[in-house]
């Protein structure tokens, strides 16, 4: 037994309710860590900070799915569209391909559990709209542009948010397409 | 109060068939890292010793809201006695899957010890720490400073004073901390 197997135990808490402690104590600390960087560092240098520390992370969880799902080397949106899916998963996010041609590849994500047991109202709104901010338009834009480099597709592709749960759409939307020449 | 089924997360990993259990650790870790890559990023950015001051910063950003939540769990306006003020401390530790276990528990005297702590297995095993690492140094601290700001938020700074005289993190077998009532009280 692990000690946080114990921990739940001496706690008197069921599966479920440590697995919601447990979630909601992830996205709040994000939330303080990227705060806190912020105020101590400055808007881009915390950016900057909070994305090379999620980085090696990430990084492994694109391995993960590959290997997880076979595949060695992505070739093509289909193998893309597998491991991203598979990849959100980690956080968890929910996600389903609303497009998948050769050319273009659009995810709708439909489940998030940041927003929803990230940071609650004890702070001031502004702080949590530029968390979310850089949740979305700076970190999860990087992570698009990860998985075309995962992918070796760079060149030929381009990522980009079009929708952002967290600040207000109903759900996110990723677009992966080819770069126009 | 929101139904424990009706939590999003377990709909979410109902349809993915991941079991509660599976994610509870996966979040743990989660946080662990967030809050290690935490003080690595002030430790490369400020140095060592300005480190445990941002790192400790950051977790005194809970202060509002763990003062807030245990008013409401425990029913009251306002927190003041001793025992009141432990019984935030296991909220609060709670909340971490700290399990804090009163060994004292008087009008003016408050002890309570941690005997399990997840946050520095985790760490240990997620980042291969040892025991008395600059970040377990850190941690030890973290805590000290969250409770001096907890007690000048409820206006008891000079009434009650915190102590902790041992920390799992730096070799001991216990984290133990203390609240003792000054004679102001």
């Amino acid at each position: 037994m692990t000690t946080l197997d114990e921990s739940m135990k001496v706690l008197g808490r069921t599966p479920e309710e440590h697995c919601v402690n447990n979630v909601r104590l992830m996205y709040r600390h994000m939330y303080v860590v990227y705060t806190t960087l912020k105020e101590m560092f400055g808007t881009a240098k915390a950016e900057e900070l909070y994305w090379e520390s999620w980085l090696p992370f990430l990084k492994q969880g694109i391995e993960n799915a590959k290997k997880k799902l076979g595949i060695k080397k992505i070739k093509g949106f289909k193998d893309l569209a597998k491991v991203a899916q598979l990849a959100y998963l980690d956080f968890p996010c929910l996600s389903e391909t609303a497009e998948l041609t050769d050319d273009r590849f659009v995810q709708k994500i439909t489940f998030c559990a940041n927003p929803i047991y990230g940071p609650t109202p004890f702070d001031n709104y502004l702080d949590r709209a530029d968390y979310f901010r850089n949740e979305s338009w700076v970190t999860t834009q990087k992570l698009l542009d990860l998985y075309i480099e995962a992918a070796g597709m760079t060149e030929q592709v381009e990522g980009r948010l079009e929708k952002v749960m967290c600040l207000g759409d109903d759900h996110c939307t990723f677009v992966f397409e080819k770069r126009k020449k | 109060m929101k139904r424990r089924k009706d939590e999003p997360i377990l709909k979410a990993l109902e349809t993915i068939g991941r079991p509660p259990e599976v994610q509870a650790v996966m979040s743990y870790q989660g946080f662990v890292a967030a809050d290690y890559n935490f003080y690595k990023s002030a430790e490369k950015e400020a140095g060592e010793a300005n480190a445990r001051q941002i790192h400790a910063k950051g977790w005194a950003y809970y202060v509002p809201m763990i003062v807030a939540e245990s008013k409401e769990a425990m029913g009251v306006h306002e927190i003041k006695a001793v025992p009141d003020v432990g019984r935030v401390a296991r909220y609060f530790y709670d909340s971490i899957d700290l399990p804090l276990k009163p060994v004292e528990d008087g009008p003016k005297r408050f002890v309570g010890i941690i005997t399990i702590d997840p946050i520095i297995d985790c760490a240990k095993e997620l980042f291969n720490l040892e025991i008395g690492c600059p970040y377990f140094r850190s941690l030890s601290k973290v805590f000290p400073l969250f409770f001096r700001e907890l007690l000048i938020r409820i206006g008891q700074e000079d009434k009650i004073r915190f102590s902790q005289d041992k920390f799992i993190g730096l070799g001991d077998d216990v984290t133990r901390i203390t609240f003792q009532a000054t004679d102001k009280m």
